[in-house]
């Protein structure tokens, strides 16, 4: 049997981050955090309404600070509401797609207008 | 440049013409009795008297004296020499002779209508808005008589599905009177949006059917203006893909001119990324009659200024394994690499060469030459090839 | 200006200004400076982090050759065509059900005996004559009907051990039932032997010639680097193989043998010579392959220090150097970018198994086991080896066709971890080129689905995608090379 390959570790110093929750949503912020459990120990909580702490403690052998970390943190979450948006401007496409994708009938285009 | 549409000299014994009359062409003074009635004699001094019976009897113009016979007896100009056995003609009232088939001809073309629903910036048919149904006809009524080792007939037109129901007809007659000819049409595809149109096409289960269809960007708004309709894009690429469910030869048609070459080597992606099915690819050039004409300064773009493009959508596509053909391309404009993929294809009643391509050893030969339509306007880099490419 | 009739193109570009809309797209990080933005179907295009803003955001500009090129794609559309979102679902269902026409790959363990003693390797191999290591002919019968059974129209059958051709009578025993079988069945049926050459004599040979059978074999690269990781009682190998590959070539063709390699720790800093190793012997065609982490490997410790960067590092070495070949005039393809090409630039899914959403264990691989005993793929088998048949099937003589496959476990596997729904890997640009491989996330994090962050799959894989598609931005000849291989 393999041993599991997560690694406990102890961590350096960490950084606390804050998040406004209209602008990030706890699912894009959670989405940025699973990014780096390989470099980071990354804890979410939230203080109060409408605001998401997150907690930030590098492993030690992680080859980047945690001031530096932080930041490209805060680079994946932008990341991440961008792509919310996309997901969200574009769902209405994407199961149009995914009906013509998965349509039993051998596929054909009818009076396309 | 034959013409087709030429007018006999005169007529030495009575018409006998009630409608136009279509015969098929011989030289063979012993044909069967039966088959008289359907047949033009062509009189070449092969019998010292006429034989009788023949729905007309053809001489040229010039020839020895010989005793006429019958009716329709009639005298062809110097431009209608050409005429050969196996042709088929349609003789009218007024002594005017469509030749429709030509056996010798390297293609043969059934006008259908003159209606369509694109309006190209280059087209060499320019769309007129009658009603011309009388033109199908003819042609339903004229099939029989064509040989049945003709090895193709193109449809075309204008837009050859806006006959409706009688283009489906003409198939059908095609298939049964014919049925070791193949057929290429040639259509905007835009009417094939409609299912039931694409079924119905396959339902006649022709042996040998491909469809030619322009598509002219990968762009939606420029193909639409190249076309000069709006929704065209959308349509034709939906007809494709019906005609393509119901299990039809596709070959994409690409005009290359001064509004799609720009964008050849982003079409050839879209077509291998989306259209990978279609059995062919044929990147033309201009053809200077009709449309092209009046649009030509708009239009116009020395096919040596496009090379790099033309070279980069031919790569593309043959890398995606779709067979591509070049048409109307003289070789000596091509980058050598591409010569391989041009085609002869200038139907020989159009082709022509031109004073720079003296000395070429590929004139008359690997090279398909100039429509006679080109003096309008040429490459300037047309180069005599010297050496064996 | 056109004649009075026609319209120009600004008339039929009207459309277009009353805006445009988003279709379906991820993007990720490829270097300091760009990013890589991909459609369902993996068409992308390499930009600047801004320029995705200014997408989302509606900001580019109408006629500009961005737009037209983001509309070709197939990210965007806008009022003057409808037709991207039935072309995507078109494109979509082509990638996917390419599937359901793939080649079963049956794979036969006719032995574990081996003259072999590689540190790296995932079978057990024995070293004594006991046939109680090789398959009997009642298992062979029974492991046949279960390949004909399955629905593929093509069908190739490995040939794996230990050592194939220290059992070869069972080989051709297997051959000639299955080409019987294939009479009545008429599936597009091929033969490969995967086999070290040490055994194999032209009688072997002249029979592979009749029944067409391809042979696979192992060249981990020069002499002392494949001596020693591959070492043989009599210190050998290398000389037995290549002068394998050689009379193979001669006597069968180019086409009938090809050779892989597999990655050790001393591999890392020879990737040129490797790769020379290969051309000297006229092959076209190298697997740059990294050690699997299953078996020998694991237990001598070599999977520890076995480093993904590194590895990354000795293939991108490798590649550079292929490359620079192909440019002076020797056509050689690198099979793991070949296959990744493929998925990226064409509209093809080229099925390889290790790269596949869902997962291509037990769809387009079962593995015999000598002892009758049936894996979803090599690596099961080799889980299996440490003590772990969490994704055995069953057993050809206590187990039916119909049990064996429906295992439930199996099901809830692949299902559990297709792409699209782990959550590394759903926002991920790179998607549509990659797969799942539960049984590799199994081994090594016990999780069949994975934290993709602590993946060594996932980061070699992601390696290989931002740097080829890095060399088919950048370097213009590569890239002509590269997209060849893709066709």
């Amino acid at each position: 049997m393999t041993s599991a390959r997560i690694p406990s570790r102890l961590v350096a110093e960490s950084v606390d981050l804050e998040f406004d929750e209209s602008i990030y949503s706890l699912d894009v912020v959670q989405r940025a955090g699973i990014k780096f459990t390989h470099l980071a120990s990354i804890a979410i909580n939230r203080l109060g309404p409408g605001r998401l702490a997150v907690r930030i403690a590098p492993f030690h052998d992680a080859d980047i600070t945690s001031d530096e970390l932080a930041k490209v943190f805060v680079n994946e979450v932008l990341d991440h509401a961008l792509r919310a948006r996309i997901y969200d401007q574009t769902a209405v496409e994407r199961n149009l797609i995914l009906s013509y994708t998965f349509s039993r009938s051998r596929l054909a285009l009818d009076n396309v207008e | 440049m034959l013409n087709l549409h030429a007018r006999a000299s005169s007529a030495r014994t009575q018409l006998d013409l009630p409608k136009p009359l279509v015969a098929k062409v011989t030289s063979n003074h012993n044909l069967p009795r039966q088959l008289r009635g359907l047949s033009a004699f062509l009189y070449e001094g092969q019998c010292s008297t006429l034989p009788t019976g023949f729905a007309a009897v053809l001489f040229r113009h010039g020839d020895a004296a010989i005793d006429p016979v019958g009716a329709n007896n009639i005298e062809l100009s110097a431009e209608q020499f050409y005429i050969a056995e196996g042709d088929v003609i349609r003789i009218h009232a007024d002594l005017k002779i469509s030749v429709i088939y030509r056996r010798n001809a390297s293609s043969n073309a059934l006008l259908v209508t003159e209606q369509c629903n694109s309006f190209c910036v280059m087209c060499s048919q320019p769309p007129k808005a009658h009603d011309d149904a009388y033109r199908i006809d003819d042609w339903i009524e004229a099939i029989p008589f064509i040989e049945d080792c003709c090895p193709e007939l193109t449809i075309t037109g204008g837009e050859p599905t806006l006959a409706g129901d009688k283009f489906f007809e003409l198939i059908t007659v095609i298939k049964a009177q014919l049925p070791r000819t193949a057929i290429h049409i040639l259509t905007n595809g835009r009417n094939f949006k409609s299912v039931r149109l694409a079924q119905r096409l396959s339902e006649i289960r022709h042996p040998d059917l491909m469809l030619g269809i322009p598509l002219y960007s990968d762009v939606a708004s420029i193909h639409n203006y190249v076309v000069q309709a709006d929704g065209a894009f959308d349509e034709t690429i939906a007809g494709i893909i019906n005609l393509k469910r119901f299990g039809q030869k596709i070959e994409l048609r690409v005009v290359i001119h001064a509004a799609t070459f720009k964008r050849l080597p982003e079409l050839a992606e879209f077509v291998a990324r989306n259209l990978q099915f279609v059995d062919q690819v044929s990147l033309m050039g201009l053809e200077l009659m009709g449309f092209a004409r009046a649009n030509l300064d708009e239009i116009w773009i020395d096919p040596a200024s496009y090379q790099k493009e033309l070279a980069q959508a031919v790569s593309i596509l043959s890398r995606s394994r779709i067979r591509v053909l070049i048409f109307n391309h003289q070789l000596c404009v091509l980058l050598p690499e591409l010569r391989k993929y041009a085609v002869k294809s200038i139907s020989d009643w159009k082709r022509e060469y031109m004073p720079e391509c003296e000395g070429c050893i590929e004139a008359d030969r690997n090279c398909g030459g100039f429509f006679s339509s080109a003096k309008h306007r040429y490459s300037k880099f047309i180069t005599p090839i010297r050496a064996v490419t | 200006m056109l004649s009075r009739r026609f319209k120009d193109l600004s008339h039929y570009r009207q459309a277009e200004q009353l805006g445009y809309k988003l279709l379906p797209m991820r993007f990720s990080y490829l270097d300091e400076n760009r990013y890589v933005l991909s459609n369902m179907v993996g068409e992308y295009l390499v930009l600047r982090r801004d320029c995705i803003e200014d997408i989302v955001e509606h900001r580019i500009q109408v006629s500009s050759t961005l737009y037209d090129d983001l509309k070709s794609k197939h990210f965007i559309y806008d009022e003057s065509s409808q037709i991207a979102i039935p072309l995507l679902g078109l494109k979509y269902r082509t990638k996917l059900t390419q599937a359901s026409h793939f080649t079963g790959l049956h794979m036969f363990v006719v032995t574990l005996r081996c003259d072999y003693s590689c540190p790296y390797c995932q079978v057990s191999r024995q070293t004594d004559d006991k046939i109680a290591y090789d398959m009997s002919q009642e298992t062979a019968d029974r492991a046949l009907d279960m390949v004909f059974l399955s629905p593929n129209p093509a069908i190739k059958i490995e040939f794996q051990g230990g050592e194939t051709l220290l059992n070869f009578p069972l080989i051709q025993y297997i051959v000639e039932h299955a080409e019987k079988r294939n009479k009545t069945h008429q599936r597009d049926l091929k033969f490969v032997i995967a086999t070290n050459l040490s055994f194999c004599t032209d009688a072997i040979l002249d029979y592979c010639s009749l029944h067409g059978i391809s042979i696979s074999t192992s060249l981990d690269g020069p002499e002392a680097l494949h001596n020693k990781n591959r070492p043989r009682p009599g210190k050998n190998g290398h000389q037995l193989v290549v002068e394998g590959i050689k009379r193979i070539q001669r006597r069968l063709g180019k086409d009938c043998v090809s050779a892989l390699m597999t990655s050790t720790l001393d591999s890392l800093s020879q990737a040129r010579e490797i790769i020379d190793e290969y051309v000297a012997l006229q092959l076209n065609e190298i697997f740059l392959r990294p050690m699997s982490p299953y078996g020998f490997a694991v237990r001598t410790g070599q999977i520890d220090k076995y480093n993904t960067a590194r590895w990354l590092e000795f293939f991108k070495e490798g590649l550079a150097h292929i490359l620079e070949l192909n440019k002076n005039g020797y056509p050689i393809r690198e099979i793991y970018s070949t296959i990744v090409l493929r998925k990226m630039l064409s509209p093809q899914e080229p099925g390889y198994v290790d790269l596949r959403s869902p997962a291509g264990a037990a769809i387009a691989g079962i593995v015999y086991n000598y002892d009758g005993n049936v894996y979803a793929s090599d690596e099961a088998r080799m889980l299996a080896e440490m003590m772990d048949d969490k994704f055995k099937l069953g057993n050809l003589h206590t187990d039916s066709y119909e049990a064996m496959l429906s295992n439930d476990e199996l099901m809830d596997a692949i299902e559990s971890s297709v792409t699209v729904s782990c959550p590394s890997c759903t926002d991920c640009a790179f998607l549509p080129y990659c797969g799942s491989d539960p049984v590799y996330h199994y081994a090594t994090q016990h999780d069949v689905v994975g934290n993709k962050a602590l993946s060594n799959f996932c980061t070699k894989n992601m390696g290989i995608f931002r740097h080829l598609i890095s060399l088919m931005e950048d370097d213009p000849v590569s890239r002509n090379i590269l997209r060849h291989w893709a066709s």
